[in-house]
């Protein structure tokens, strides 16, 4: 029995999300045929951008055995300042500097979390209301809107462009597949992704073997507040507008999709493929209820009610765990 | 009164003099408002939600957890308690409105003593089911806790929506002019001067005070706030202190959703966002350490009124909406550097003491 149940528990970790993937394919199909259409489907997989670039950067910060609740204000923050500046500067110095406004906002979050020693989800939390009250000064809570004729270049995060017939938003799923090539060799090549797995998986243990535990911390924070920028990048280039209410709660999705991916949040075992595979199928979650005609808020609680049912999967995968040693 | 000097720690109160000081200031310099009387109604009135909140927030981050499930729960529980009272109605539907007038001219739809009774049971059981689901949650799947109560945040925020059918609601259609009389009582009445849900807050407050300090379970929550291990080897059951902590905490929420909503008198899927982070600001404020196994109710009040004196405060001298976040966001930050240095330097206090006892223990030892 224990090791059937260890077989079914090694399949659950690589193919679980893809699993859950197909059922809610054949579920959507079901209810709502038109979601099977290869133009939507394409769009979907485009779409999975959006969340699915934060949750690289989300899964890196859970693997370092933190957590970054800030996200979604850095998307509000970001697409302020990417709309508002793109009309004064152009796309692409707009573009770096979104960029580095995401990169400093991760910076903070790090600070705050080694220098003051909070832990990162206490930190995070207060950050990300800093970070929207500055969005919302800054903008004095108007929308940024781009103006479509005068700043076509704007559209170039959400292109579509014709591929075999079909309108595919190419920029987009260029990034995703780009950010997640990065994000794997990151992790599992580079310095930075072992340091970032031995501090995850025990701090003190990685400290005294000479990992700058502070640095890499940081470094985790940055990138994951780049990610966000990058993803507000999307947002404002598709809503041509910049809004400091943009993004709220949108750190769900993303935490969501990296735990349903099989991040560990005890830390220390990220799984990147997973939280791609995940971002998908949440992104296929929200297009199917859109098509059955629900609102922003049920999707809200369709999402909660994934995550409460990842996390209890994950949960009871530690106890069958622990119950075994 | 030499025995009380001698229980309370002064040193402790910072945040009770802070607000003093703030008070104090507020007054000598003249800010707009703050020499009427109505102005501390008001600061009272707003503190006695958070502060009954925190009251259960106090206990649950003792216990080294957190929840931040609190605003959408509230919101969740006051859009039931209005729907309940629309339920409990004695007219079916369709012949609701404009059945009866009241003298005042409002129509209403009738409901019985029995059916507000109703309502308010089944709201607060309501509150206790929902903390009691978080705390299973945390407790028996092994989830941190605030990872747990984010999705729950989501689910009773979007039940919330579907009960209501994100319709906003008024409660006086539903009620007698006795009955009105009620709800305006328990929402905006004054006793002695002071609101009616500040004595609720006092009284939830010493309750709270009861149980942290002359309980068992508020002793085997510090203890599980302070190592979980040390208290599970002297036989702390761990998994029913975390579960009625919760529990506990869901309670304190569904009797301030139903006062929050009687003050308001109406109710709507999309309220009191964010305000687990008010809650939250003040408890930490208070110095109950995230840390855990530390706890006090009384600094839990103190702060929530220094923070409703802020929260008040800061339009009448003209601070706008948008900076009041930032704002926040950085006292939220200060709270939490404070008490994590003040913890660490405790600590190495102690490491120092039990070095020092060490050095003198193998120095006297032959």
């Amino acid at each position: 029995m224990s090791r059937r149940a260890d077989l079914f528990w090694r399949y659950w970790e690589k193919f679980g999300i893809l699993a859950i993937l197909v059922v809610a394919l054949v579920v959507f199909a079901i209810l709502t045929p038109s979601i099977l259409t290869i133009g939507n489907l394409l769009n979907v997989m485009a779409r999975s951008a959006i969340v699915g670039i934060p949750a690289l950067g989300m899964t890196f910060a859970i693997c370092s055995g933190g957590f970054d609740l800030s996200v979604g204000s850095i998307v509000g923050l970001s697409t302020c300042v990417w709309a508002s500046a793109l009309p004064a500067v152009g796309l692409i110095p707009a573009t770096l500097l979104t960029l580095a406004v995401g990169a400093v906002c991760g910076l903070l979050n790090g600070l705050a979390i080694t220098k003051l020693k909070i832990v990162t989800f206490v930190a995070t939390l207060s950050m990300s209301m800093v970070f929207r009250g500055v969005a919302l000064v800054y903008t004095d809570g108007a929308k940024q809107m781009i103006n479509r004729s005068e700043h076509p270049e704007a559209k170039f995060f959400s292109q579509s462009v014709n591929v075999f017939g079909q309108p595919v938003q190419l920029t987009q799923m260029l990034m995703l597949v780009a950010v997640f090539a990065a994000g794997y060799l990151l992790y599992r090549y580079t310095r930075f992704g072992v340091y970032t797995r031995s501090v995850g998986s025990h701090e003190v243990s990685a400290r005294t073997s000479g990992i700058r535990v502070d640095r890499t911390l940081i470094l985790v924070f940055v990138l994951t507040g780049a990610t966000a920028a990058m993803s507000a990048l999307i947002t404002a280039s598709q809503l041509m507008q910049g809004a400091a209410t943009l993004g709220v709660g949108f750190e769900l999705e993303v935490i969501t999709a990296t735990i349903l991916g099989g991040t560990s949040l005890a830390g220390g075992r990220g799984n990147i493929w997973g939280s791609l595979m995940a971002a998908v199928m949440l992104t296929l979650t929200r297009n199917g209820l859109n098509l059955l005609g629900l609102s922003d808020e049920y999707q809200r609680l369709a999402i909660g009610v994934i995550l409460l049912l990842a996390l209890a999967i994950s949960g009871i995968q530690e106890l069958t765990k622990e119950a075994r040693q | 009164m030499r025995s009380l000097v001698k229980k309370v720690d002064f040193r402790e109160l910072g945040i009770f003099y802070a607000l003093i000081v703030l008070w104090l200031v507020l007054i000598v310099t003249g800010a707009p408002g703050f020499r009427q009387f109505s102005t501390y109604q008001s600061i009272l009135q707003k503190a006695s939600f958070m502060g009954i909140c925190g009251v259960g927030m106090t206990l649950c981050i003792a216990s080294k957890h957190f929840d931040q499930s609190i605003g959408s729960m509230s919101a969740f529980l006051g859009c039931t308690f209005v729907m309940l009272l629309r339920a409990f109605s004695d007219r079916p539907p369709q012949e609701q409105v404009g059945v009866t007038v009241r003298p005042d001219g409002v129509e209403y739809m009738g409901i019985t003593w029995t059916g507000i009774l109703a309502a308010f049971l089944i709201t607060l059981a309501l509150g206790v089911l929902c903390g009691l689901f978080n705390g299973v949650l945390v407790a028996k799947l092994r989830i941190p806790a605030f990872i747990a109560t984010l999705g729950t945040l989501y689910v009773l925020r979007g039940s919330a929506y579907l009960v209501t059918d994100s319709q906003p609601y008024v409660i006086n259609q539903q009620i007698t002019e006795k009955q009105y009389a009620l709800f305006k009582y328990l929402g905006t009445g004054v006793i002695l001067g002071l609101p009616f849900s500040f004595w609720v807050m006092i009284l939830c407050a010493v309750a709270g005070g009861i149980v942290l300090r002359k309980m068992k379970l508020g002793r085997d929550t510090l203890a599980i706030g302070n190592s979980v291990e040390a208290s599970r080897i002297s036989g702390v059951n761990i998994d029913k202190t975390k579960i009625l902590v919760f529990t506990l905490l869901g309670g304190f929420v569904g009797i301030a959703a139903i006062l929050n909503t009687c003050y308001l008198a109406s109710e709507n899927a999309g309220m009191l966002q964010g305000f687990e982070f008010d809650v939250i600001t003040t408890v930490v404020l208070g110095g109950t350490a995230l840390a855990g196994g530390k706890g006090n109710i009384f600094n839990s009040m103190s702060a929530a009124l220094f923070f409703a004196t802020l929260t008040v405060g800061m339009p009448l001298i003209g601070i706008g909406t948008y900076p009041q976040r930032i704002i926040q966001g950085a006292i939220l930050l200060f709270a939490f550097s404070i008490n994590e240095i003040r913890a660490q330097m405790e600590s190495r206090r102690v490491k120092a003491g039990a070095r020092r006892a060490a050095a003198l223990k193998s120095a006297t030892q032959p």
